[in-house]
């Protein structure tokens, strides 16, 4: 999806998708799916639940849940993505606290997520879809910057990428680098705090 | 040359070693415990390990924790040195250690509880990346990995599976449509999340078509390991690979529409575990296509 499909739909257009909506057709989901779905997807479910297919599902059961409850929404003028974007961050939240699976490691992740949420929440995030696009944007263009730096080891940078970004498993990892799977922990441990710390030495609290 | 073939060959090899050696021939479990030996050795050493012999005796892993010892092994007779050097070529030279590597990269040495931290941020991505994930019983609550984890979740943010590509979402609507479309027609309106319930009816169609699903997930999951291939080739891999796990949602979708039964229990983990191998499968195939692209 561009970001073309993004500014296709105007406030009259979603209002009248809304309206559809609430008179029971289902064809009209799909509307707000194009509009919607990747910017709640990349910007708001994944940042909370980085694992895809629990993503997924949480993006289709988003608007499955906007569908069984539109008749609650009322029409505002900043349309209906605020109150799409609450409903898919609390079924990311939901998915957390309830899903067994993610339990083994939410004790991890799962507590960080909560105290960011918090946070994000008391600073009062954007709301409008071209911002989110912006902001989530402006995160990756840092990353990058932080990874491509000389000041980041390139052992730990072929840890990150080989584990994060090509999504090779641990054992696989470490034969690649030709050092055991324990070591090849250290090492993409380290990488992580080392990314950490660069980002945070760079460009702060920024998300 | 099939496995059979191999094994043979393998088994003259040691025949032949024992031979020059002038020790007797090898007994029928033999071989069997010298494979416990090199899988307690990969254990010991932290290598990964596909599966232990079940055959396998205890005498064959105390074996090889005398070995490991280093001040018993000139106890050892020629028939067990024999034997250890059939298995050699599975374990091969020590890698090096945490600390080693550090030194190299300019580091400092590892500190009290580093490595499980490093552990627990292990386990944490496996499970970010959908993938085995480590026992729990490796977990640490008062471990050292938030700092760890605040990078992951950056790193995260901006990685390719945090981006949802057209071809994807086409899928990933079907699915909701199949479910709000039943929900519009349906005679009471309840919606039955996509996964929050889970239908009985029809299952023995369901569970044939998904088990073909699981064999030709299985045959794209065992192409060759990845390799760099022409740009056109490897994109036309992954659409494939998309193609298909799009076909295995959509199967265990009919699978799963249209009874308001759900079973629980060790019946539902009956009923869903070939779907989630299926969808499973399909997605490391996905993984390995997207592997051979970059």
């Amino acid at each position: 999806m561009t970001d073309e499909s993004h500014s296709r739909i105007s406030l009259e257009q979603e209002r009248e998708l809304v309206e559809r909506l609430k008179r029971g057709d289902s064809g009209a989901l799909e509307g707000l799916w194009h509009a919607y779905a990747e910017v709640l997807y990349s910007a708001v479910i994944f940042p909370l639940l980085p694992a895809r297919d629990r993503a997924e599902e949480v993006l289709q059961n988003t608007f499955v849940k906007a569908f069984e409850r539109i008749g609650s929404f009322t029409w505002q003028s900043h349309g209906i993505y605020p109150w799409l974007k609450t409903v898919a961050r609390n079924l990311a939240m939901d998915m957390h606290r309830k899903d067994q699976r993610l339990d083994r490691f939410c004790k991890g992740y799962g507590q960080h997520v909560e105290v960011i949420e918090v946070e994000f929440g008391a600073a009062g995030r954007p709301d409008r879809v071209l911002v989110e696009h912006e902001r989530v944007s402006g995160l990756k263009a840092r990353v990058r910057e932080v990874l491509q730096s000389e000041d980041l080891n390139a052992r730990y940078r072929e840890a990150i990428e080989l584990r994060l970004y090509h999504e090779i498993d641990r054992e696989e990892c470490a034969r690649r680098m030709d050092v055991k799977v324990g070591t090849f922990d250290v090492l993409f441990h380290r990488a992580l705090k080392r990314f950490q710390k660069l980002y945070h030495d760079r460009f702060g609290d920024d998300e | 040359m099939t496995d059979r073939d191999r094994k043979a060959l393998e088994h003259d090899a040691i025949l032949a070693e024992l031979a020059a050696l002038g020790e007797e021939p090898m007994e029928d479990d033999e071989l069997t415990d010298a494979e416990g030996m090199a899988v307690a050795f990969d254990v010991l050493h932290g290598r990964a390990v596909s599966a232990v012999p079940a055959e396998a005796s205890e005498q064959a892993f105390e074996g090889a924790r005398l070995l490991l010892g280093g001040s018993e092994a000139s106890a050892l007779d020629g028939r067990s040195a024999a034997l250890w050097g059939a298995v050699a070529a599975r374990v091969a030279a020590p890698a090096r250690s945490p600390d080693d590597e550090l030194r190299t990269l300019g580091e400092a040495s590892l500190v009290a509880g580093e490595a499980d931290a490093a552990a627990v941020v292990a386990h944490v991505t496996d499970g970010v990346l959908g993938q085995q994930a480590l026992p729990a019983a490796s977990l640490g609550a008062s471990l050292p990995t938030a700092e760890a984890i605040a990078g992951l979740q950056l790193l995260q943010a901006a990685s390719p599976a945090a981006e949802l590509t057209a071809a994807r979402a086409a899928v990933l609507y079907q699915g909701v449509a199949a479910q709000v479309g039943r929900t519009s027609s349906g005679a009471g309106g309840n919606v039955v999340p996509l996964r929050r319930a889970w239908p009985w009816q029809g299952v023995i169609a369901a569970a044939a078509a998904v088990l073909m699903m699981l064999g030709v997930g299985l045959a794209v999951s065992q192409w060759p390991s990845p390799e760099p291939l022409p740009m056109a080739v490897a994109q036309i891999e992954l659409d494939a690979a998309e193609r298909h796990l799009g076909d295995v949602e959509r199967t265990s979708l009919q699978a799963l529409v249209g009874s308001s039964e759900a079973p629980t229990g060790e019946a539902g983990d009956h009923f869903l575990r070939p779907l989630r191998e299926a969808r499973s499968q399909a997605m490391m195939a996905r993984v390995q296509a997207r592997e051979r692209r970059l």
